[in-house]
């Protein structure tokens, strides 16, 4: 009885007030975020300054960042799938310890992230001597620009992808089995395909971060044009130099990354449901 | 459900322990331990046992005043112990240091920061600010002057025994960025230094510059970490940092910068900048920055 009241349809005040409420909260976060970005693109627009975007060393950087966080999120992908399929699937002893690991890097600042890389991967660090006998030399390289972002940004990817797979009801996991289906058959054809929009967004999630990753990057990679000047760098030290060049620039890793996400939206827009 | 009332009553005691502090104003710095409301009433005392009774007591919180400076980041050290002295004979003053970069400094003040004394790295920062009437332009003072030096690693892994092995090919070196006044002065310096050693001195060193850094610091910690062969960096960096090798540069080519400070027009606290800047210039505050390896502003 108190059901069908319930269902009833017409005017019900209470969505009205629900509508403006959600509708008001959640307009202040969408103006939290958007006027700032509003400010710097208005400001990096109308301002009267000096047009910088041809510079040759900003060519370099856009350059650099497009192929490194290309190669970093790849590399999280055909390490990130793995592990989020471990941890989704199985439990184990430590798993738990991995999972606390996972997400720790999203807590570091990421000047405290490029210091333990130094500390792990520099020319003194804990594994800089057997990696030197081998003739790798990782700091001030393109190198370590991916090693940086990979380290900041692969938590995202593994998050998404490791929730992406436990989703897949368990019903399906065992009719697969029944078809007499074996581990790598259920992979391919049951659990990727079904975790495919945890994982494309998870991708999506971690390139944008990549792009953008500029703490760990100065500290482990240092900043050379060329080399190891990515775009976010570009900006940091434009910005020493004049508001202009980093206003402009920031237009750039904004147009730049606003293209790739559309991109990255528009081939994953039609997977299943995961 | 029944532990909740329980946490809503801890967290009510823990905000009105937080609440009372600051209301109990006779005995400030001490009082803070009777706020555990456990605590035996007459052992205070021995609650602290490490904090000196009475010493603190002068600072009148009511007229609290905090003076702000910007100041490099290559004066920490120095700017540091200045401030300190300067909190020791202004008792209520507390100051309040933003070390950073002199053009990142100055983009702040033109877009509306209001500290209250500027010190900058760099002529050029100093005189945009003063222009715009953003600090007091006639009272602008250079007040030290730093020059630069090579450090090494503590094993000085790259062999470096003089300027000229700079130029070797495969030695790592780090120089700051051409836009900050160090890395300015150290294409300057690279530049005179062409004349001495080579022709191609210049070209060859800054093809060895695996990274031109965004700060002075970072140069330092890299090479006390090992991570290059030699940086450039200013000579009071080298002396906060005694653990490092250095290769001292020649008078004729080294390079000079020359810091300036002057006080904000908008300061907030007018009488303690212009007391600010009055120590810097004083005697005692020339001394504390030569201990720190500066030069007089005028050689």
């Amino acid at each position: 009885m108190n059901r069908t009241a319930y269902r009833r349809p017409g005017p019900d005040p209470t969505r009205t007030r629900w509508v403006w409420a959600f509708a008001g909260a959640g307009g202040l976060l969408v103006g939290l975020l958007g006027i700032p970005l509003g400010a710097l693109i208005w400001t990096a627009l109308t301002g009267a300054m000096e047009v910088y975007l041809r510079d040759p060393s900003l060519h370099r950087a856009v350059r650099l960042s497009l192929v490194t966080s290309s190669i970093s999120a790849g590399v999280i992908m055909l390490v990130g799938t793995p592990l989020a399929y471990t941890l989704a699937r199985w439990s184990f002893r430590g798993k738990a310890w991995i999972e606390l690991l996972i997400d720790l890097p999203l807590v570091l600042p990421p000047l405290i992230a490029g210091i333990a890389l130094l500390l792990a991967f520099g020319c003194n660090g804990i594994l800089g001597r057997p990696l030197d006998a081998l003739g790798i030399r990782l700091p001030f390289t393109t190198a370590a620009v991916i090693v940086a972002q990979v380290f900041v940004a692969a938590p995202l990817y593994v998050r998404a992808a490791r929730i992406g797979f436990a989703a897949v009801e368990p019903e399906l996991r065992e009719a697969a089995a029944v078809e007499g289906a074996d581990e790598t058959q259920l992979f391919r054809y049951v659990m990727l395909p079904l975790a495919r929009r945890a994982i494309w967004s998870g991708l999506i999630l971690a390139w944008a971060r990549a792009f953008g990753e500029f703490g760990a990057t100065i500290i482990f990679a240092g900043n050379r044009e060329g080399r190891t000047q990515t775009i976010p760098l570009a900006i940091f030290v434009g910005f020493e130099t004049n508001l202009g060049i980093a206003l402009q620039l920031s237009l750039v890793l904004l147009a730049i990354a606003s293209l790739v996400l559309i991109l990255l939206r528009w081939i994953g827009r039609d997977t299943p449901v995961g | 459900m029944g532990l909740r009332p329980l946490l809503y009553c801890a967290l009510l005691a823990l905000l009105a322990a937080c609440g009372a502090a600051p209301v109990a104003p006779p005995a400030s710095p001490v009082a803070e331990a009777p706020a555990t409301p456990a605590a035996p009433p007459a052992t205070t005392a021995p609650a602290t046992p490490a904090a000196p009774p009475a010493t603190t007591a002068p600072a009148t919180p009511a007229s609290a005043v905090t003076l702000t400076v910007f100041a490099p980041a290559g004066l920490t050290e120095a700017v540091k112990q200045l401030a300190a002295d300067f909190e020791k004979t202004h008792a209520g003053v507390r100051v309040e240091l933003e070390l950073g970069h002199s053009p990142a400094q100055r983009e702040q003040l033109e877009q509306g920061a209001t500290p209250d004394v500027f010190i900058s790295a760099s002529r050029k920062d100093m005189d945009a600010v003063a222009e715009k009437q953003l600090v007091v332009a006639d009272q602008v003072r250079p007040f030290a002057r730093n020059q630069l030096v090579v450090i090494l690693p503590p094993d000085n892994p790259g062999k470096i025994e003089t300027l000229a092995d700079l130029a070797r090919p495969g030695v790592q070196v780090l120089i700051a960025a051409a836009d900050l006044p160090i890395g300015n002065a150290t294409l300057t310096m690279l530049e005179k230094l062409n004349a001495s050693i080579a022709p191609d001195f210049k070209e060859r060193v800054l093809a060895n510059v695996v990274s031109t850094e965004l700060g002075v610091k970072p140069i330092v910690s890299k090479i006390s970490l090992g991570e290059a062969d030699a940086g450039v960096v200013y000579v009071s960096d080298a002396v906060a940092a005694p653990n490092l090798k250095t290769l001292e540069i020649p008078q004729e080519a080294n390079v000079a910068v020359v810091f300036t400070i002057a006080p904000v027009t908008a300061a907030a606290h007018p009488g303690e900048a212009a007391d600010f800047v009055a120590l810097v210039l004083s005697p005692a505050g020339q001394n504390v920055l030569s201990t720190h390896g500066l030069l007089p502003a005028q050689p």
